[in-house]
């Protein structure tokens, strides 16, 4: 019963905690950039906020933002797209 | 607190089960709409159209040929009636063309056919070229010898609207007797006058766009149709197996004889007795049909088939009284009074309408003047042909292709219709990349097989792109075409929100407890 809460208060601060907001946008933008590489700048620019504000996990944005960049470039390239439309 | 636990517990899991539901659900739709497909051969652009705009065509496809890769670009002279029958479709979701060349916009009936069979259009005007008189007409330095030379010809004869109705229709009262008529204008170039040989009228027995536009011209004045329906009456007193008995505007040329099916090609090799091997036009003159006259886009009148033709052409009187021949400059200062709409409908937006101008004296005269548009369909084509249409827009309205077409004699788009084009040719992208993308999703959908991000993420692009090609005609993606992707990103920021308040909302009852 113990081990339950104290999982469920980790899943709490987990979702809570300070910068997980800025780390969702930076998600957000980053899915983006597969059609629009240029907004993968923006995942950039909340990955670093989500590291301002603490968020351990922010890293991971970030890597996520700057792949989905490489790969909106790659297939808008291949599509023959502007990267910036 | 007993109550509130196991549902806090289970909230995350039931989230994530909604999500896979809701994803699974959205891309179920997008399968599951009606499919739409095009009959053309897969990894070829099928264009059609009329013969108007036809090297020019031929030239610009060369000239991008190798940026179309992987796709092949394609154009066929059908007439422009056919070409567009041919885009509308003969079934739902059948068609046999990718995209039109037409120098009218589609009618009413067109429009719904094709509305009825599932395809969508835009109109992209990219070339504006004058309707030629030629007038094969030899000018007195020609003495009757067994040869001809192109400079022996009379350049730029001055026509008015009634000289041409009288040359295409007939005088009652007086007769034009030949080349020679007193009230027909000397020539403007070597040789003061014309040779007064007969005036023979010839005309394209396909329905043309040329056709049309030297008979709305002879339709624009009470006097210029009353010679034009004299014409008529007298071709069938004299049994010239008229066409018709009426002098209404239209495609179809109102004589039977000499009339050539076929385009201005055919017509013009013909009168010229162009050479099959070398397409030089014969000196002969016993060869030759010395006299001619008869409509023909001025693309066809300087080197359309790489040897110069150099054909006399006649300079028409415009709306402001000067007498101006046919060339780029003359179809650019015409065009410069154009106006293009700019509608919501795209039945009528980026139609271009020729305005007569009184004060303009180097403009062509407008009735003279056709406007080609590309007709590309906004729904139906696979993603690559919607790429490589795309990627065809862009070349044909940036700076080599607009100089192809200056090059033949038509006059290149203006910044507006560019801008229009370049809109267009976004949309097809953005279709494109849309079909690639719910090719690659179908496509991985149905292998269940796990794979790291990185490399789903690389078969995205090489299924998006590389099957569409040979899955082209009957590939679920292709209904995809035409959706917009703003839904989805409305979709992501509204969940991101959601999980904010939902992450104030825990906060809060942690802060409670």
């Amino acid at each position: 019963m113990n081990s339950i809460d104290t999982g469920r208060r980790r899943q709490v601060d987990g979702l809570t905690a300070p910068g997980k907001a800025s780390f969702d946008w930076a998600i957000l933008f980053a899915a983006l950039a597969l059609v629009v590489p240029a907004s993968g700048l923006a995942g950039a620019f909340f990955a670093d906020r989500s590291r301002r504000k603490g968020y351990q996990r922010w890293k991971a944005a970030l890597a996520m933002a700057l792949w989905c960049v490489f790969l909106g470039v790659v297939l808008t390239g291949f599509l023959k797209m502007p990267v910036f439309p | 607190m007993r109550v509130l636990a196991p549902s806090s517990r289970a909230l995350p899991r039931i989230a994530l089960a909604m999500m896979v539901i809701f994803v699974t659900a959205a891309f179920g739709a997008i399968d599951s709409a009606p499919p739409a497909h095009a009959d053309t051969a897969a990894g070829t652009v099928s264009g059609e159209g009329g013969d108007a705009l036809n090297p020019v065509m031929i030239k610009l496809l060369h000239d991008d040929g190798a940026a179309l890769t992987p796709d092949f670009g394609s154009y066929t002279n059908v007439d422009v009636d056919q070409a567009i029958a041919d885009f509308v479709g003969t079934a739902p979701n059948t068609f046999n063309a990718d995209f039109v060349v037409t120098e009218r916009p589609l009618t009413a009936a067109e429009s719904a056919t094709a509305a009825a069979n599932g395809r969508s259009f835009v109109y992209v005007p990219f070339a504006a070229a004058p309707v030629a008189i030629m007038t094969f007409v030899p000018n007195d330095t020609y003495q009757g010898s067994q040869t001809i030379a192109p400079s022996q010809f009379c350049q730029h004869i001055d026509l008015t609207v009634n000289d041409l109705a009288e040359i295409f229709g007939y005088d009652t009262t007086s007769p034009f007797v030949n080349w020679g008529d007193s009230r027909i204008s000397s020539c403007t170039s070597q040789g003061a006058t014309a040779d007064p040989i007969p005036i023979t009228r010839w005309g394209n027995l396909d329905p043309t766009m040329e056709n049309y536009a030297l008979l709305s011209l002879l339709n624009s004045t009470p006097s210029a149709l009353g010679y034009l329906q004299a014409g008529i009456t007298q071709a069938i007193a004299t049994n010239n197996a008229e066409q018709t008995t009426t002098s209404a505007t239209s495609e179809n040329w109102p004589y039977a004889s000499p009339a050539i099916p076929g385009g201005d090609e055919a017509l013009l090799g013909k009168i010229l007795q162009l050479n099959p091997l070398t397409d030089t036009p014969s000196t002969q003159a016993a060869l030759l049909s010395l006299g001619a006259v008869t409509p023909v886009s001025s693309v066809w009148t300087g080197a359309p088939l790489g040897v110069e033709l150099n054909l006399p052409t006649a300079a028409i009187q415009n709306a402001q009284g000067s007498f101006v021949s046919p060339s780029v400059v003359s179809a650019t200062a015409s065009e410069a009074d154009a106006t293009l709409a700019a509608t919501s409908n795209p039945l009528t937006n980026n139609l271009v309408t020729y305005n007569p101008s009184s004060t303009d004296a180097a403009a062509y005269n407008t009735y003279l003047m056709l406007q080609s548009y590309l007709v590309i369909p906004t729904n139906g084509l696979p993603a690559d042909k919607a790429t490589a249409l795309a990627q065809f827009i862009r070349f044909v309205l940036g700076k080599t292709g607009q100089a192809d077409i200056e090059s033949f004699g038509a006059a290149p788009a203006t910044p507006a219709m560019v801008a229009a084009g370049l809109k267009v040719a976004g949309v097809l992208n953005a279709e494109a990349a849309l079909t690639s993308t719910a090719n690659a999703i179908s496509a991985t959908s149905t292998t269940t097989t796990t794979t790291p991000a990185s490399g789903g993420g690389s078969s995205v692009v090489a299924g998006g792109a590389g099957s569409s090609g040979s899955g082209s005609s009957s590939t679920s993606g292709l209904a995809f075409t035409g959706s917009d992707p703003v839904p989805l990103v409305i979709l992501g920021t509204a969940l991101v929100v959601i999980g904010e308040c939902a992450r104030r909302g825990l906060r809060r009852r942690s802060a409670r407890s």
